[in-house]
């Protein structure tokens, strides 16, 4: 397993906890690498993108369903909410959290004048956590998960 | 006067929080239109044109930097400003891009003021 460099870990961090403070208008806290207690049947939406450049990696996020659910809300209204998982609308919001996370975890980490190259992200079907470099993080009280797997 | 929008970004809620950004900042009665890729973009442009485009730059069937190449080599849309809303851009990239003819480029996730600012600054140099 490839192990993160420190400065890596709290670029990912900081990235997470400004991207959800601006968007969702949620703080950030308990941030572990613990793999936590988290029941089986509760249900999670996620979504990953590949980071090309200025490293090459693979980043996902887990989210408890219900969770992303109210930030939907928050941000846009009962109106769009309450259709959001048939229509498609918590799928992409939770894409365009993972794109925006992963664009300022990747610039943050480009140097002199090194070039930043995403993927596109998109839905992942097996949201049950992976063990590497994986990371929990709790908002109002709820976990969310995410991980960093380098590519080699 | 801006009265036609162009919002350009493959993800719908992007889209929507662009819209509700301009709208708070004073745009509510703009003729908002939306595309997901550069390549619809173009479309809508070539139809109808535009007062102002806010366009991100990682999308899929032509992406944000080649749409910009296409607006600013065409005679009817090469004076229409063009606002980046993206997640990748670095400091270099920044000023690549504002060397281009870009407008402003603001860095997701972005604030109403943040865009009233760069659209402030767009209609008081032209």
């Amino acid at each position: 397993m490839d192990t993160l460099s420190e400065s890596v870990i709290t670029a990912l961090r900081n990235a997470i906890q400004e991207t959800f403070e601006t968007l969702t208008f949620s703080e950030v806290s308990e941030w572990s690498t613990r793999k936590p207690d988290l029941s089986p049947a509760e249900p999670r939406i996620g979504s990953a993108i590949e980071i090309r450049t200025p490293i090459h990696a693979r980043f996902t996020l887990l989210l408890n369903h219900s969770q992303c659910l109210e930030f939907v809300d928050t941000a846009y209204g009962p109106d769009v909410a309450e259709s959001a998982s048939e229509s498609g609308i918590l799928q992409d919001y939770i894409n365009e959290l993972v794109n925006t996370i992963a664009g300022r975890f990747a610039a943050s980490l480009v140097q002199n004048n090194g070039q930043l190259l995403l993927g596109l992200p998109h839905a992942i079907d097996d949201t049950q956590p992976t063990p590497q470099n994986l990371f929990a993080f709790t908002i109002d009280g709820i976990t969310s998960l995410c991980s960093l797997v380098l590519v080699t | 006067m801006i009265e036609r929008i162009l919002i350009v970004d493959d993800s719908v809620t992007a889209r929507m929080m662009i819209r509700r950004c301009l709208e708070i900042a004073g745009f509510q009665n703009a003729r908002f239109r939306e595309a997901s890729h550069g390549k619809e973009a173009l479309t809508l442009l070539r139809q109808d044109g535009a007062d102002l485009i806010l366009t991100d730059l990682n999308m899929p069937e032509m992406d944000g930097k080649t749409l910009i190449r296409h607006i600013k080599s065409s005679p009817r849309l090469n004076l229409t400003p063009v606002i980046v809303i993206s997640s990748i851009t670095t400091e270099k990239e920044e000023e690549d891009l504002l060397s281009h003819g870009v407008a402003a480029v603001i860095r997701k996730p972005m604030s109403p003021m943040v865009i009233m600012e760069a659209i402030a600054a767009i209609e008081s140099s032209s």
